[in-house]
């Protein structure tokens, strides 16, 4: 099986960054699944340096951000101003970006990001049967269950237990030296639980302060109480201590190898814990996840101030959002690493369209979240929310959370589908976070002579064109599949000589949804997704 | 079943030091003693009895009492007044004499959390703590109608936009889901088992009308805010109506209604008893647990509401002193810092007439518990620390690779002189503290006495023994520290005692930074 590996030239990531987009098909290694080559062989062959660069930032937003007024629906404008004319920014003041929404005034530094091409905006993010309990739909947010299920694990820590299995036994190892993933705040939260109820990441505040105040401490030893309270306890306890004393060394080296080169706004504690994430990052932590916390966005009251809509505390808040991811992003790109950081934003619901008399909003459901970084997909993935078509007065899903993770799981981590769905419990289909291509599979497909070029139009209403190119004599087979997995029809499938190639697809017939176009060829397996539209 | 029976077992410092540290954060030897010689059913009735108020806080600088509004000088800040009243509860818990009281303050102002940042008057969040001081003990139910019209709760929660015209669920909601009968599983689309969103909505409507008066700054009800609907709630709670009303009685009459309708019901009383559960006993609530202690101990709770009687019989049972239950919590940051300080007999707190300096000792105490993130007056959020209620950690919340250390910075600092006008002192002086303690000359059994006063659960030999060898004498024998001791005695220089000093600071530095010290 290595053998053909590496005749194809197959790295893990280069493998897997080509099933982006593959929604549930099941990837097929020369027509075995893959699961059947999971063992060591693989595993070694897939734990490339290249794909453990990749670091995501989680930025929760606590409190429930109303996104309404973060990313305003100027293509309603006049509803949306009659739902909640006592907080509405004004038409003239919104920074207005693409597809009829733009971004409330004080997110100059968002705007700035988006004009360069840097975010994403998924709009509509929510799940079936939301919960506007704070505690419950942040845990479920956390956690990556549905609302009528309690996990006590989080989306992160299951994946990241399954890339560190055994995880905390056996490490820091050398191939994983670092924390596996910090959490900027004082304590771990829910995301980063894993299987076992062990947190997969640490908590961080300085690191100097850490290293100072870790050192002093014994290495923990003794005997265990003979009481099995007691003694979880003391194991507990001794974990974090081991915790602590193991990695402070290596944070505080990577703190000081780095320094942050743009500059970051001052009074502005989201800033201050990105700040530290981008000089870790660039120090050389091999930490593959970060998570960082803003509070406050639970505006029942005061949200704007009254007769001055463009201010107030929401305002603030947003302003320091935008400020500290637009200084982050700077930063990032000053350091040399933004081409392996993503960042994105949540938070556990968006709120009611219709405002109180308080100049505030009450818990609501789907809000937009933002993906951010030279790597992630610009633009705006689906449409303003229709404030004309309300569920119980809330805002309607455009898409499940879980989506948007899975998306993230397979598009920047590379996860695999059957992962992805050990992971989420169920299957998602996929929303494009992650530029189609880089450099690697543009080379590597250049070596191998073969470039697959993305559907177009996508979504498809009726002929798409599915086009690739060969520079070299190969067989070629070209099949679509449908978001199940199903095989639905054959393109190509033949012998051909270097030229450019368009094929035709006709639509027609077939149902709205997400198919995948897959093409087999010179050994390689490269696959686009479309989405057909009626 | 014996459960709740009272414990007749064997009654050592142990069992003592269990019972003060969950009752009060901690205890001196002295008091410790006292309640190995009382007995449990005398210490009980000490740490249950009614007390005189403590003073109010006064403000720092000049003296004067604020807590009525008058001298309250908002230019100062709000943070100014919550200071003030954070170092005032410092030394409150650490200077009452062994009682119930403070715990069980903390406990409800932790179950009807407020921030005081949202807040934004320490004058009303002093007054809600007030009412919380004089009355934890007693009726649950008329905590619950006062709470809801407590001036920091309307402005917390927005009750005080809650009108007719405009409901405000906010408060409604956390008032079922956090404050009474609590949120069960998700039985359908905004069912929640014990309410419905129906039953918040209804909850709101029945709560118009409350306001804080800008003028007067007190609670008001005006009735033509108040909306006159019928409230009709779900089927769970039995699809009860409560019929509108318009007269200036109608907010108190309709909030009665609300409260006894939400009373009446079974889990409400078994959420309150688990809770307090959690807080004084353990966090993990078995099937066993629940049906042994829970809920014989929420029946009780409903039959009068009484808070006092059902601890009493909690903190007096043969659950309670069960073995596996002592070290099963761990320490809060206010079980931490206020249960050493506790314990310090020879730091000297200044006295309220030194009232500047004794804010500026105080509040550095109420500062090292915000570091370790709790800061009193300021949960993190309406449901209060997530030690108390987020699964499946619990207590384990308290502690990450960033509080622990935050813990052991703290801990080293007791040892660190704090400079003051007339000199300076330290918190823990070592030398002069093991001086007030039974047998400072022999490493063995003073490291056994530290053992009782700050330790759950007991050493074992060995254990006892490193510390002695490796720790206190630094890889001599235990043995040597009587003479090192006894050089100091009889000739207290400054060799002498700083070598003393040296090493009990080392021993006190290790033994807080034990795993074991973590537990309570």
């Amino acid at each position: 099986m290595k053998n053909q590996l590496s005749q194809s030239g197959l790295s893990r990531r280069q493998f897997l960054t080509r099933t982006t987009g593959a929604v549930t098909l099941p990837i097929l290694l020369n027509g075995i699944p893959l699961k059947a080559f999971d063992g060591p062989v693989l595993g070694e062959l897939f734990n490339t340096q290249s794909e453990a660069d990749r670091v995501l930032v989680l930025v929760q937003l606590s409190g429930g951000n109303d996104g309404l007024n973060t990313v305003i629906p100027l293509d309603q404008y006049s509803t949306y101003n009659s739902l909640r004319s006592n907080i509405a920014i004004p038409e003239n003041q919104v920074l207005s970006l693409s597809s009829g929404a733009g971004l409330h005034p004080s997110m100059g530094g968002l705007k700035e990001l988006y004009t360069n091409n840097l975010v994403g905006i998924i709009q509509g993010v929510t799940y079936p049967n939301p919960n506007l309990s704070h505690f419950r739909s942040s845990d479920i947010w956390m956690s990556g269950s549905s609302s009528d299920v309690n996990w006590s694990t989080g989306w992160i820590g299951r994946y990241l237990n399954n890339q560190f299995p055994g995880y905390p036994e056996g490490y820091p190892s050398a191939t994983m030296p670092d924390p596996i993933a910090i959490q900027m705040t004082a304590v771990v939260g829910l995301t980063l639980i894993g299987v076992s109820g062990q947190s997969m990441g640490m908590a961080l505040q300085d690191p100097e302060t850490f290293y100072n105040l870790v050192n002093g401490t014994d290495v923990p030893t003794g005997d265990l109480p003979d009481t099995e309270y007691a003694a979880g306890n003391v194991e507990f306890v001794r974990d974090v201590q081991s915790k602590s004393l193991e990695y402070s060394g290596v944070i505080n080296t990577a703190a000081d190898k780095a320094q942050n080169i743009a500059p970051y706004p001052a009074d502005n504690d989201l800033a201050e814990q990105l700040k530290i994430v981008a000089r870790l990052i660039a120090g050389g932590l091999k930490t593959r996840v970060y998570v960082v916390q803003q509070k406050g966005y639970d505006t029942h009251s005061g949200q704007t101030v009254e007769g001055a809509p463009t201010t107030g505390d929401h305002a603030t808040l947003l302003q320091q959002l935008s400020d500290a991811l637009l200084a982050f992003q700077n930063d990032l790109a000053a350091l040399k690493v933004d081409d392996r950081v993503v960042t994105m934003s949540f938070s556990e619901f968006g709120r009611r369209p219709t405002s109180n008399l308080s100049y505030g909003t009450d818990h609501g459901t789907a809000a937009p979240m933002f993906v951010l970084g030279t790597p992630v997909q610009n633009g705006i993935t689906g449409h303003s929310p229709d404030l004309k078509d309300l569920d119980n007065g809330n805002l309607k899903m455009q898409f499940d959370f879980r989506q948007v993770y899975a998306s993230v799981l397979s598009q920047w981590f590379g996860a695999d589908p059957e992962l992805i769905k050990s992971i989420l419990g169920e299957e998602f289909s996929q929303v494009k976070v992650i530029k189609g291509s880089n450099t690697s599979v543009q080379s590597d497909e250049v070596a191998s002579g073969v470039r697959f070029m993305p559907v177009a139009p996508n979504p498809v209403r009726g002929e798409a064109r599915i086009q690739y190119t060969l520079t070299t004599e190969t067989s070629v087979k070209i099949e679509v599949f449908d978001n199940l997995g199903f095989h639905v029809q054959t393109l190509v499938n033949e012998h051909q000589g270097p030229n450019q190639y368009t094929i035709p697809l006709s639509s027609t017939g077939l149902p709205s949804g997400t198919y995948m176009v897959q093409l087999l060829a010179n050994g390689l397996r490269l696959v686009q997704p479309m989405v057909v539209v009626r | 079943m014996s459960w709740l029976e009272p414990y007749g077992g064997q009654w050592t410092s142990r069992e003592a030091a269990h019972l003060l540290r969950r009752a009060c954060f901690g205890a001196s030897k002295a008091q410790l003693n006292q309640a190995v010689a009382d007995g449990l059913q005398t210490t009980i009735t000490k740490l249950f009895a009614a007390r005189p108020l403590p003073e109010p806080p006064v403000d720092q600088t000049s003296g004067v009492s604020w807590t009525s509004g008058d001298n309250y000088d908002p230019s100062n800040g709000a943070n100014y007044y919550y200071q003030g009243t954070r170092a005032w509860l410092v030394g409150i818990m650490v200077q009452e004499e062994p009682s119930i009281r403070e715990k069980l303050t903390l406990f409800w102002m932790n179950h009807f959390a407020t921030e005081g940042s949202i807040v934004r008057n320490a004058v009303y969040t002093y007054k809600m703590m007030s009412y919380l001081r004089e009355h934890g003990l007693g009726s649950f139910r008329d905590m619950v109608k006062q709470i809801t019209i407590e001036e920091a709760m309307l402005i917390y929660l927005n009750g005080n936009t809650n009108t007719a015209g405009n409901p405000n669920e906010n408060y409604a909601r956390e008032l079922q889901e956090l404050f009474t009968i609590g949120k069960g599983p998700e039985a359908g689309e905004g069912d929640y088992t014990n309410y419905t969103e129906q039953d918040v909505q209804a909850a709101a409507k029945v709560l118009t009308g409350w306001r804080v008066d800008r003028t007067t700054k007190q609670t008001v009800f005006q009735s033509r805010q108040h909306d006159t609907s019928d409230k009709t709630f779900s089927h769970r709670y039995q699809n009860t109506v409560i019929k509108g009303r318009s007269d200036a009685n109608a907010g108190s009459v309709e909030l009665d209604e609300l409260v006894s309708m939400i009373l009446k019901q079974p889990a409400t009383s078994e959420y309150i008893v688990a809770k307090l559960y959690r807080w004084f006993v353990n966090s993990d609530v078995t099937d066993v647990v629940r049906e042994n202690v829970v809920l014989p101990l929420a029946s009780q709770l409903a039959t009068d509401w009484n808070v006092g009687p059902v601890l009493i019989k909690l903190l007096s049972s043969q659950h309670f002193f069960d073995v596996k239950l002592i070290g099963a919590q761990l320490r809060s940051p206010a079980d931490l810092v206020i249960g050493i300080l506790r314990a310090l007999t020879t730091f000297q707190i200044p006295t309220t007439s030194e009232f500047n300096l004794r804010f500026r000792y105080l509040i550095s105490f109420s500062t090292s518990m915000a570091a370790q993130q709790m800061s009193l007056l300021e949960p993190p959020s309406v449901a209060g620390w997530t030690a108390y209620y987020q699964v499946p950690g619990f207590y384990r919340e308290w502690l990450s690779t960033a509080t622990l250390p935050q813990r052991n910075g703290f801990t080293d600092s007791l040892m660190k002189l704090i400079r003051t006008p007339n000199g300076g002192q330290y918190a823990l002086d070592s030398v002069e503290f093991v001086k007030t303690l039974d047998h400072p000359d022999d490493a063995l059994l003073l490291i056994a006495e530290l053992n009782e006063l700050f330790f759950a659960i007991p050493f074992t030999e060995s254990t006892t023994t490193r510390l002695a060898e490796d720790v206190l004498m630094d890889g001599g024998r235990s043995y040597e520290w009587a003479n090192v001791w006894g050089q100091y005695v009889s000739d207290p220089n400054k060799d002498n005692t700083n070598k003393v000093r040296t090493s009990l600071d080392r021993l006190f530095s290790y033994l807080f930074r034990m795993a074991e010290f973590q537990l309570f």
